[in-house]
């Protein structure tokens, strides 16, 4: 890593800094392969800090915001290493830039709870770099030594007590060259990491002006909206091309991949337009499919399927050898739809000279491929701006929107245009959590322990739609998570393998991805073998967990709990599970109201995410993410029929709403000896096994398929 | 033409009979802080307020709106002082923030018919949709809302 003061170079001023600001930027060792990506200087080198004259610090936070408070993370590292007063803190999400890169990923996009872990280092360096720098240049404008003067909240201190503020020295740190070495600060001296700081988003978030993709506006802008085969990959068929084109405010009807996108003044326009036009379409991979036949489908590949091992420890005959009893286990969980709170939207304009994009996206380099792709521009002509994502859940890590905006840009001349989808639009082309069967074998030895055990998830393949070359021999390793080596318990002569389920329905990343269904299958066949070999579940977990900081959330959350002494009427569950660097523990209680009802009173969730940043935020997204897991638990299911997906709108796809909600308590551990862990996803793998462990101890009814309204209980 | 009071200025526009409140204000009068999620009426994040009542826009009518008073989230305060946007803040309840204007708009249509809600009058007048599950946070902020207006009142 490279930092660099670009103060005074010349690119640097084209991207509208004021003079005199002060501005340091961030660099790769340039290596033959980025060196080739970026012909343009700017391409390599970005933006990450600048103070103006005022003294007004902006920061260019290189990760999407979509609620997982990425951009306040950062934006308080930033300001705490370089000793900035918080008030005087501007953060924007980065625009497209090679220096951006998540180092986790080698590219520039949001994903796998990577943001804090990824950046924790690079920005405190810089951070620090910031506050030598001003410590120089406070020395330098007071006349005195610098080893004699500390920043402190925006100001640069002398032993004296006389003090600059950041503000009065900019011009001075412009002209500095970057130190060679800087020391980061002591934990002890960090005065916003660590705590529960305001959100930097939080006041554009109350007042509407938080702009969103949806919301982009430009001079001429026109609105698009679009229909795709309901079978996926079908082509259109007919069209009422010329009724669509006399509704008010339609301009262009114009073809896409697999559909149609009727383009408009606004989006209601179109919306008419599209009614009018009132596409049919054919084909489609999908087409003809229904629930009993991809089920059918799904089966014949566990049964007969091509299995590939994904963790293979000891023989599982031997292990058999010692054992008293075998559990025979299936469990089950269906498609899910991301049904992110903002529609999918992008905006484009792509000329013959330039694509400027402005979009809610989770992948600004893959954006870039694909609009390059599209209109033969070099990546260095493409422009792309990330807005304020109403929601990602994986769902705009995808580019199918990207695409869509760049070629209707570019069939209607060259002029601007938003794509904006229906809700049904968006529910209907989803790339879906991915069905998942698991089958256990599970032999336990005269005291209950584990001697064998046997596992196959059958589940499509995420990999090697999105990035094939990491899938090696036909093991998908993200189907497999939490379930193979990784399993967060002692399983001695373990067998876990894998068959990769071809199907035509469209899979894709969805918040906690292969742990979201590994979790509620290892959770539960877990919490059968504690039952079977008559042991209290938490007992059993901790004797034959394997995880030693999950183990210490588990032994919290039993305490925090009341484990084991809950009140009439209210039954217990159970359930932990790491995921993206972190250790989660969740009890659920529950109680039975009425026939079939469940309600959720409360949840109890322990959380080691090592070192943090904001207290606050991860105790947020825990909730956030007990909440996403309920929702899918209780009502999630995505029907099909003739290859399309029955679902449309929240009316037939459930979300979770106010008076279901139960108390969620979080206990944020204190675990400063380890690094930052991911916090965005690792709430949700917990919540279904805990969930469906309490309805165990409460109905005695093992429930192995989800969801929860599928097998008649109503959560109220 | 439709002339319509929008946190109180007049604002007249041209649009078809059939188009709802909320594409009024999103495309017409670019009112970008009410969000459109579902247009069933299902999620809530279009909710504004028309002659005091919470309605949502994507699925009222722009013309049903003439004559009435539509208060929207841009126009709660001109710099975030409402005392429902204070206890947002305070209770840090936007996490993506989208259906956020909806959330804040609902309860400020509750709050002005109920001052003191309950925890159950809470759960059967909130019925907007949250993705991120920011719920309980909703409910503390409501709560503490009517905790701010009532000192104010007394």
């Amino acid at each position: 890593m490279k930092i660099e003061n670009i103060s005074r170079r010349d690119f640097f001023r084209k991207t509208g800094v004021t003079a005199g600001a002060f501005a340091l930027a961030f660099s790769f060792p340039a290596t033959p392969k980025r060196a080739l990506a970026a012909q343009g200087e700017s391409d390599f080198i970005a933006t990450w800090l600048q103070i103006d004259e005022e003294g007004l610090v902006h920061l260019w936070i290189p990760a999407s915001e979509m609620g997982q408070g990425s951009l306040p993370s950062l934006a308080q590292i930033l300001a705490d290493e370089m000793e900035a007063d918080y008030e005087r803190i501007r953060a924007l999400t980065a625009p497209k830039g090679d220096a951006y890169k998540n180092p986790m990923f080698g590219m520039q996009a949001t994903g796998g709870s990577t943001s804090v872990r990824a950046w924790w280092n690079p920005l405190r360096e810089i951070g620090a770099n910031v506050r030598m720098m001003m410590i120089e240049a406070g020395a330098q404008k007071m006349g005195v030594r610098p080893s004699d003067c500390r920043a402190y909240n925006h100001r640069v201190v002398h032993s004296s007590g006389k003090s600059v503020d950041y503000a009065e020295i900019v011009s001075i740190a412009a002209g500095l060259s970057v130190p060679e070495k800087v020391a980061l600060k002591e934990r002890h001296e960090h005065r916003y990491i660590g705590k529960a700081m305001p959100r930097v988003d939080l006041p554009a978030k109350v007042n509407g002006s938080a702009q969103f993709g949806i919301d982009v506006d430009l001079p001429e802008l026109l609105v698009a909206t679009v229909m795709t085969s309901p079978a996926f990959g079908g082509e259109l068929e007919s069209m009422d091309q010329e009724a669509a084109m006399k509704v008010r405010g339609v301009k262009h009807v114009v073809e896409i991949p697999n559909g149609v996108a009727v383009v408009a003044t606004g989006y209601w326009q179109a919306q008419k337009g599209l009614r009018a036009l009132n596409p049919s379409f054919q084909g489609g991979a999908s087409k003809g499919m229904d629930d009993a036949q991809i089920e059918v489908a799904l089966r014949k590949d566990a049964d007969n399927g091509k299995a590939v091992p994904a963790h293979v420890s000891g023989d599982l005959a031997t292990g058999r050898q010692k054992a008293v009893q075998s559990l025979e286990m299936e469990y089950q969980v269906p498609y899910l739809a991301h049904s992110t709170m903002e529609p999918m939207n992008a905006t484009a304009w792509v000329t013959k000279e330039f694509a400027k994009i402005w979009a809610p996206t989770q992948a600004q380099t893959p954006s870039v491929m694909i609009a390059s792709g599209i209109s033969g521009l070099p990546p260095e002509k493409v422009e792309l701006n990330t807005t304020f994502l109403g929601t990602g859940l994986g769902r705009r890590f995808e580019g199918d929107f990207i695409q869509q905006a760049v070629l209707i840009s570019m069939k209607i001349g060259g002029k601007p245009v938003k794509v904006v989808w229906s809700r049904e639009e968006d529910m209907r082309h989803d790339f879906y959590r991915p069905q998942a069967l698991s089958r256990f074998r599970v032999d336990l030895d005269q005291s209950g322990m584990p001697v064998a055990w046997e596992n196959r998830i059958t589940t499509p393949s995420i990999f090697s739609r999105v990035f094939p070359g990491m899938v090696k021999g036909g093991l998908d390793r993200a189907a497999v998570e939490g379930a193979a080596k990784d399993a967060d318990y002692e399983l001695p002569n373990q067998h876990t393998e894998y068959v990769l389920h071809e199907s035509p329905i469209p899979v894709g990343f969805w918040r906690s991805v292969g742990h979201s269904f590994n979790a509620f299958f290892m959770e539960s066949a877990i919490d059968e073998a504690a039952h079977a070999s008559g042991s209290d579940p938490y007992d059993y977990r901790m004797r034959v967990m394997k995880t030693p900081r999950l183990r210490k959330a588990l032994e919290m959350v039993a305490e925090k709990a009341n484990w084991g002494s809950a009140p009439t009427g209210i039954f217990q569950g159970i359930a932990a599970h790491s995921s993206f660097g972190s250790f989660v523990a969740q009890v659920v209680e529950v109680s039975l109201p009425g026939e079939n009802q469940i309600k959720v009173e409360r949840v109890v969730c322990v959380a080691d995410c090592g070192t943090y940043v904001n207290p606050q935020i991860i105790q947020m997204q825990m909730e956030g993410g007990i909440l996403f897991g309920l929702t899918a638990a209780a009502f999630g299911d995505i029907n099909f029929e003739d290859g399309a997906v029955k679902q449309g709108n929240f009316d037939s796809y459930r979300m979770v709403k106010q008076k279901e909600v139960p108390t969620i308590e979080v206990y944020v551990m204190d675990n400063y000896e380890e690094g930052p862990g991911g916090f965005g996803e690792p709430g949700v793998p917990p919540i279904a096994p805990a969930l469906t462990n309490a309805l165990f101890a409460a109905t005695g009814n093992r429930v192995r398929s989800l969801p929860l309204s599928k097998q008649g209980f109503e959560l109220v | 033409m439709l002339e319509l009071k929008i946190n109180g200025d007049l604002r007249r526009i041209d649009v078809d009979e059939d188009t709802p409140l909320l594409w009024a204000l999103r495309d017409e009068l670019k009112l970008t802080g009410t969000k459109f999620g579902c247009g069933i009426a299902a999620c809530g994040a279009c909710t504004v307020l028309v002659d005091g009542e919470a309605v949502r826009s994507c699925s009222y009518p722009a013309t049903a709106a003439a004559g009435k008073e539509i208060l929207t989230i841009e126009g709660l305060s001109e710099d975030n002082s409402h005392p429902v946007q204070q206890a947002w803040i305070a209770e840090s309840v936007p996490q993506c923030g989208y259906c956020q204007s909806g959330q804040i708009m609902a309860a400020v249509s509750l709050l002005k018919k109920n001052p003191n809600p309950t925890d159950q009058q809470i759960d059967e007048q909130m019925t907007n949709i949250c993705r991120c599950g920011t719920y309980n946070a909703v409910r503390r902020a409501i709560h503490r809302s009517a905790r701010q207006l009532q000192e104010q009142g007394a």
